[in-house]
């Protein structure tokens, strides 16, 4: 298919194809750095929530955890700022994702936009909990008043709430991989499949409305996450989307198409 | 005909613009830096805690600046969406998408000072904590504060990004103003990062590199934008 657009269309100054091709690579393009954006938000929360929280974290023990924060505070706070980059990340590639499903729908994917945005007002909101343990244990805390062990409870407990929190954020996450999977579905410029598994994995995020059945289930929901997203971001990564079709189904919708 | 309203109320919308924008500044100085100043004694705990029950009126108006402020900025970023969208509607929509999502956390971010008023005026149940410690907590919550401000930052330094760029880009409004958003980006950027990871570093560069949103209301309010050019952006995009 690739080949084809290749062929089909030559390039030179002035001809109108050559205008063509600039449109029509464009999709493919952003559907790219939307794999990247992806990937990197991806990445870099996984780091900051997941990696440098699992070393740190000991769930049962709000002493260690306070140690183990104050022992290694340059990379607690290098998880934090990969949590902001995160969201900074996240931000684009709603973006980018809005601007590639217009044509399928307008309506559904500014809608998809919205309740993403929300998450990641919320995502960007929950970084203020990973945050309060320095000011609890750090340097000049106010918490004199306090014993060392309440000051570590304390800590411990910020620690859970921003976890909570970023459950609240997958439940959007959730609902906004049901409307895209439904905008993959019915768009003609990537596979129905992908939509398919995508719907089904946003169904799992949002059984986090009750946390202790999500966590009861969340290894099924693990696996609809691993089966539909992974695929999703490698396709948008190495084949992009189909152009021609992506062009078509635009000014079939009227999309204008930058 | 559109093109006839267009002429005659632009110039006077961008100007409205640059007031709204400017009007924003004495906002959020008041809530921002001088309510703290009057109230926050560093390393204090307890005259802290009661200098915000004593000033409780001057505390809650330093909440309402703030929000008020952020209604300012909510308000400017879709206004200057419409005058900015010809030059470049998709890097229009991410300077409104950054613009919303820094509203938000300005907003949420208020529960903290909210949080204070809460713990002093003890419900009953906080009667389980001793003076000391409810007020040692009031610090804290305001350190939170103050950390949800540099986060907001982050956003609104995005903002400016965009902002920065289009402004550049337009042809109908000075090209150093648009560097001057950016500069005040990178400010941002470099300040709050810097914060988070080194805070024995302690850079402060806003005062050098703020300018930009100094710069870009007051253009907007006493010379508005060059009408014809900008009509010329918008038959272009339309």
């Amino acid at each position: 298919m690739e080949a084809q657009a290749k062929t089909r269309i030559e390039p030179s100054i002035g001809d109108p194809k050559a205008i063509q091709q600039t449109v029509e690579s464009s999709p493919r393009y952003k559907a790219r750095i939307a794999g990247v954006f992806e990937f990197l938000e991806g990445t870099v929360f996984t780091f900051g929530q997941v990696v440098i929280l699992g070393k740190i974290v000991v769930s049962s023990d709000a002493a260690a955890t306070a140690h183990n924060i104050l022992a290694n505070e340059t990379l607690y706070r290098l998880g934090f700022a990969a949590t902001v980059v995160g969201v900074i990340c996240h931000i684009v590639w709603v973006f980018l994702f809005f601007d590639l499903f217009k044509p399928v729908s307008r309506n559904i994917s500014i809608l998809a936009a919205f309740v993403m945005l929300v998450g990641c007002a919320v995502q960007a909101v929950t970084s203020l909990l990973y945050f309060a343990p320095l000011l609890i244990l750090g340097e000049g805390s106010s918490l004199s008043a306090f014993t060392a062990e309440q000051s570590q409870a304390l800590t411990l407990f910020f620690l859970k709430l921003n976890g909570e929190a970023f459950d609240l954020y997958l439940i959007f996450f959730g609902f906004w991989c049901i409307l895209t999977g439904y905008l993959i579905f019915r768009s003609a410029f990537l596979p129905r499949i992908l939509g398919v598994l995508l719907a089904i994995d946003g169904l799992g995020w949002m059984i986090f409305l009750s946390p202790p059945l999500a966590i009861a289930l969340f290894p099924f929901i693990a696996i609809a996450s691993g089966v539909s997203e992974l695929p999703l971001m490698v396709w948008l990564l190495v084949r992009g989307v189909n152009a021609q079709r992506w062009s078509e189904q635009a000014s079939e919708a009227g999309v204008r198409a930058y | 005909m559109t093109t006839r309203t267009a002429q005659t109320s632009l110039p006077i919308r961008a100007r409205v613009l640059g007031l709204v924008y400017l009007m924003a500044f004495p906002i959020d100085l008041f809530g921002f830096l001088y309510v703290p100043s009057r109230l926050v004694v560093p390393g204090d705990a307890a005259t802290t805690a009661s200098n915000i029950i004593a000033s409780e009126t001057l505390f809650r108006l330093g909440i309402v600046s703030i929000l008020l402020g952020q209604i300012v900025g909510l308000l400017v970023v879709l206004a200057l969406y419409k005058v900015l969208k010809g030059v470049n509607n998709n890097i229009a929509v991410l300077m409104v998408i950054f613009g919303l999502v820094s509203v938000s956390i300005g907003v949420v971010n208020e529960f903290s000072q909210f949080a204070i008023l809460l713990l002093l005026h003890g419900p009953d149940n906080l009667t389980v904590f001793s003076a000391a410690q409810l007020n040692s907590l009031v610090p804290l919550l305001l350190n939170l504060h103050n950390l949800g401000i540099r986060i907001d930052e982050v956003f609104n330094g995005l903002e400016l990004f965009f902002m920065g760029y289009l402004v550049f880009k337009s042809g109908f409004l000075p090209r150093i103003v648009g560097v001057a958003l950016v500069i005040a980006c990178f400010g941002y950027l470099i300040q709050d990062f810097s914060a988070f990871l080194f805070p024995n570093l302690a850079v402060n560069v806003i005062l050098l590199t703020g300018w930009g949103e100094l710069i870009f209301p007051l253009w907007l309010l006493v010379r508005g934008i060059n009408v014809e050019r900008w009509e010329k952006r918008a038959l272009a995009a339309a």
